[in-house]
């Protein structure tokens, strides 16, 4: 178990210095000459060489590289070319944001998907099996932010009972919440679409087996073998459906941060692409991208110690 | 030798034999399959709404008339109603089609070729193997559309560049599809006949194992197809993909969402658009997977 674990820890390392490579190459693979495109047309000779010796496109790459390694070790991403501010620092202030936003969604994803996945597989073909099924189908199909814009409509325009954008970054109060239940439905509409699914189909699969039978046949209330017996075998796909898609979340927060305004990583990185704010996309592309690998390796932790049956090797 | 020589023609021919008797199996197995008939209808038609766009759309997508913007859905003329400059919403969901699907074919199109050959070089040479796998990792380390959102930040915005970003973005589950199959197909014995014979590397790997690779890189295509006009349409309501005035799903319904209060059909109609799309090329995707390869079934 410790074994696996480390041998788990250890694969990171390299994809770790991969991920940094790719990020620090961004700035080299921008066609044409990097300062020129990120100065802009209508820059003179001077601001271009001044971006040349700031991104330190004047030094060889490697040695680049390693004065690049160097800074993010000291927590250094630079300072972005809009507003000279710390990438660091801006970073700071907005990841409690977009991480609240994923928490939030997952939890609502996973109550959502079990539940229904629940009912929909203790009443197959009934009408809420139907409907489940066919909105967890929507949910699949359908771009984020049309699910984002579709909530604004129904919740905001039509009825009025939600704010139509922002959050003011306390999760922990009503006005928070209530700034994040749509951001947070919608960012965890697909994962619950997938999480329905997945226990419906995996109860199913359950239920016909003979130690299922067996309690029925002795006489167990129905709800209990379902419940009881039933769902906890049916937990292990759902689990790693969970794990999977919890990374994903965050990569669609920055979708609904962009159209919910919310200010977390997702927003400003799509400004920053906007503005070609190289620094700043590096800066939340390397540190998303982290979370991101942090995450699946927690998720993996977690997996081997609740399925037993996953070898070590 | 020559006994050698015959019975790996043999095999080759039972297996061209195979090969044909499994598409007819194939078709009708599909054929029963409801949801993939389904898919394969709607996908069939939305190709052919994008071929015949302009036989079929009433007015020219990009004709503004400020005197009738912002009309509501089944105005006498406009039966989808009309945008802020006045154009006819149902002929830019037409037009759309073209966009998304040549976004969506030639961005898997893209990955595929890239990802067949990486997937097949790594289940190939094992050497490669770790080397390759160990830039998919890091590929597959950033999630959703980050990869493709830090491509678009390096080449610039447009539809090209979209491609090429959603293209890329797709080589790293391509490639671990395709290697997936090789390593189990190389260890057949109709390889090692190949090999005995003294077939190039590159004969085996193209001509021997990747034919036989087919079933699980046509599914995942499929499926892949949706992946890549969702993508494709959020980069493009990002800003980052096909500029206004073009008419895309994803644009459309980024500049509708300044008019959400007073005309939602604007938003509402290139999302119904996406959705009826990516729904068919999932279903025939799902379809395809039970028909071709029954195992794959639990496969995601």
């Amino acid at each position: 178990m410790h074994k696996y674990i480390i041998r788990r820890v250890l694969q990171l390392i390299p994809v770790l210095l991969g991920v940094s490579i790719v990020i620090f190459l961004m700035i080299y693979l921008i066609p044409g000459d990097a300062a020129e495109v990120i100065a802009g047309p209508t820059a003179t000779m001077q601001e271009v060489a001044n971006i040349r010796v700031k991104l330190g496109l004047d030094q060889p790459p490697y040695i680049q590289y390693l004065r690049y390694m160097g800074r993010i070790f000291k927590g250094d991403l630079g300072y972005s070319f809009q507003t000279g501010q710390a990438v660091s620092e801006a970073i700071k202030g907005r990841y409690i944001n977009t991480l609240s936003l994923a928490v939030f969604s997952a939890c609502i994803a996973i109550v959502i998907g079990i539940v229904s996945g629940i009912i929909a597989a203790a009443n197959q073909n009934s009408w809420f099996d139907r409907l489940t099924m066919s909105v967890a189908t929507l949910g699949i199909s359908a771009p984020t932010f049309w699910i984002g814009l579709m909530l604004i409509v129904i919740f905001c325009v039509k009825l009025q009972l939600l704010p139509v954008a922002g959050f003011n970054g306390k999760i922990w109060t009503t006005e928070g919440i209530r700034q994040l239940i749509l951001p947070a439905l919608t960012l965890g509409f697909s994962s619950a679409a997938m999480i329905a699914r997945m226990t419906r189909s995996s109860l199913l699969e359950i239920i016909h087996q003979d130690y299922v039978q067996t309690a029925r046949a002795k006489g167990v209330r129905e709800i209990v073998v379902l419940l009881k017996h039933a769902f906890k075998n049916a937990l292990i796909p759902v689990v790693t459906i969970i794990g999977v898609d919890f990374g994903a979340l965050l990569g669609g927060a920055v979708v609904v941060e962009s159209v919910f305004a919310i200010n977390g990583l997702g927003r400003m990185m799509v400004q920053a692409i906007g503005a070609r704010d190289f620094p700043m996309v590096q800066g939340t592309v390397l540190v998303v991208a982290t979370t991101f690998v942090l995450v699946n390796l927690l998720v993996d932790i977690i997996y081997s110690v609740i399925d037993p049956r996953i070898t070590y090797s | 030798m020559v006994e050698d020589i015959t019975a790996v023609e043999t095999v080759k021919h039972k297996i061209e034999y195979r090969k044909k008797n499994r598409f007819a199996e194939t078709w009708k197995r599909l054929g029963r399959n409801k949801v993939a008939l389904i898919g394969l209808c709607i996908v069939s038609f939305v190709v052919l709404m994008a071929l015949l766009a302009p036989v079929i759309a009433p007015y020219n997508p990009y004709e503004q008339n400020i005197n009738i913007r912002l009309q509501k859905i089944g105005v006498p003329g406009h039966i989808l109603g009309t945008d802020e400059y006045g154009r006819d919403i149902f002929s830019r969901i037409i037009y759309g089609a073209r966009l998304s699907l040549l976004v969506g074919f030639s961005a898997v199109a893209f990955g595929m070729v890239f990802g067949i050959i990486l997937g097949i070089t790594a289940g190939y040479y094992s050497k490669m193997d770790s080397i390759i796998m160990r830039i998919i990792d890091v590929m597959l380390a950033f999630p959703g559309v980050l990869l493709a959102l830090a491509i678009v930040s390096i080449l610039g915005s447009g539809i090209l560049n979209v491609i090429i970003a959603v293209g890329i973005w797709s080589v790293p589950t391509i490639s671990r599809v395709v290697r997936g199959t090789v390593l189990y197909i190389k260890q057949l014995d109709y390889v090692t006949a190949a090999r005995a014979l003294g077939e190039s590397d590159a004969m085996i790997m193209f001509r021997e194992i990747l034919p036989n690779c087919i079933s699980p890189i046509v599914i995942y295509a499929t499926m892949r197809l949706a992946t890549a006009i969702l993508s494709a349409a959020t980069l493009s309501f990002l800003g980052m993909g096909a500029q206004p005035p073009a008419a895309e799903w994803g644009a459309m319904a980024a500049t509708g969402r300044n008019y959400i209060f007073q005309a939602p059909h604007l938003t509402i109609l290139p999302g119904i658009a996406i959705i009826i799309v990516v729904f068919g090329f999932n279903s025939l995707g799902d379809g395809l997977r039970d028909a071709l390869d029954p195992n794959l079934k639990n496969a995601k």
